[in-house]
């Protein structure tokens, strides 16, 4: 199968560019808005539109409540001679069964919870900016011609690394900052503490670590065919 | 970077263009390789060449391989 003509390969990679930019230019929008917003420096209101959050009006955290918290009116059952039935429609049952998670709104938080609070909310946003413009570089060197060099291969590692540790970190710092603002508030009583770490970032990160690697090899060849007519 | 392997082939490309009346940019165009690589070439640059790409020289020039490239002594 003989390769995708020079003129195809190049749209291709235009599309890719002009992809990676928006998302680029929705994730500085979205940190604009994080700053400038109610919860910021409270120069705009609640924007609307496509960049509208929840969080961008009222500060909110999501957690989990503790277990001993039940959901009134949740489905309860009933034993008859067909067996285990639903309690009010007779239907086949149903159970609901925390833990619950819930969003916790902070409607009038003190100085310090709305920092803390909105550099939580930044992190997130400021790694992926940087991993797409490091992306968007890649994208532009291979549409000029010459996608393996040293200077890419290093981007992906730099990628690598952002996601397996910032990634990971990202998702640390929400969780303890979630756990801490829900244990100060009057919520604390009906949510159980607990800090959670997602292994996500640290598998997606090494995959790009071996596509790097691969890379690596691709420069290589790359060096060898330099000088040949 | 690579190292750059040392070797005594000489190109004279040059002159069979000047033999032949061509310049750089025509022979380019007959042959379908960019004028940077054939520049590469002239210029003692390069450090190989495909067949494919030394036929369609050949064809053009109407020479010989030896003819484009000649081993200079060792000093």
């Amino acid at each position: 199968m003989s390769p995708a003509p020079a003129s195809v390969l190049s749209r291709r990679l235009r599309t890719v560019e002009a992809v990676l930019t928006v998302l680029l230019v929705l994730l500085v929008l979205w940190i604009g808005a994080l700053l400038l917003g109610p919860n910021g420096l409270g120069v705009v209101g609640d924007l609307g539109g496509p960049i509208h959050t929840d969080t961008n009006a009222v500060m909110a955290v999501t957690t989990e409540l503790d277990t001993r918290v039940t959901v009134a009116g949740a489905p309860t059952t009933t034993d008859t001679t067909d067996g285990t039935r639903d309690a009010v429609s007779g239907g086949r049952p149903v159970e609901i069964s925390g833990p619950y998670v819930a969003q916790v709104s902070f409607l009038d938080p003190s100085p310090a919870q709305r920092v803390i609070w909105l550099l939580s909310e930044l992190v997130g946003p400021l790694l992926a900016s940087v991993i797409v413009i490091l992306l968007l570089l890649v994208a532009v060197s291979a549409r000029r011609g010459d996608p393996f060099t040293r200077a890419n291969t290093a981007r992906l590692r730099a990628i690598a690394a952002l996601v397996m540790v910032g990634g990971t970190a990202v998702s640390f710092l929400s969780s303890v900052v979630s756990m801490w603002l829900v244990a100060e508030s009057p919520a604390g009583r009906i949510v159980t503490p607990s800090v959670s770490i997602t292994l996500l970032p640290l598998l997606v990160g090494l995959l790009v670590l071996a596509l790097a690697e691969v890379w690596n090899r691709g420069v290589a060849l790359r060096e060898d065919t330099e000088g040949l007519v | 970077m690579p190292v750059e392997e040392p070797h005594r082939v000489a190109c004279h490309l040059d002159l069979l263009l000047e033999r032949e009346g061509l310049t750089l940019t025509e022979l380019a165009r007959r042959i379908d390789v960019t004028i940077a690589n054939l520049s590469i070439l002239k210029n003692n640059r390069a450090r190989a060449i495909r067949f494919s790409t030394l036929t369609a020289i050949c064809d053009q020039l109407r020479c010989q391989p030896g003819d484009l490239f000649t081993l200079d002594s060792v000093e």
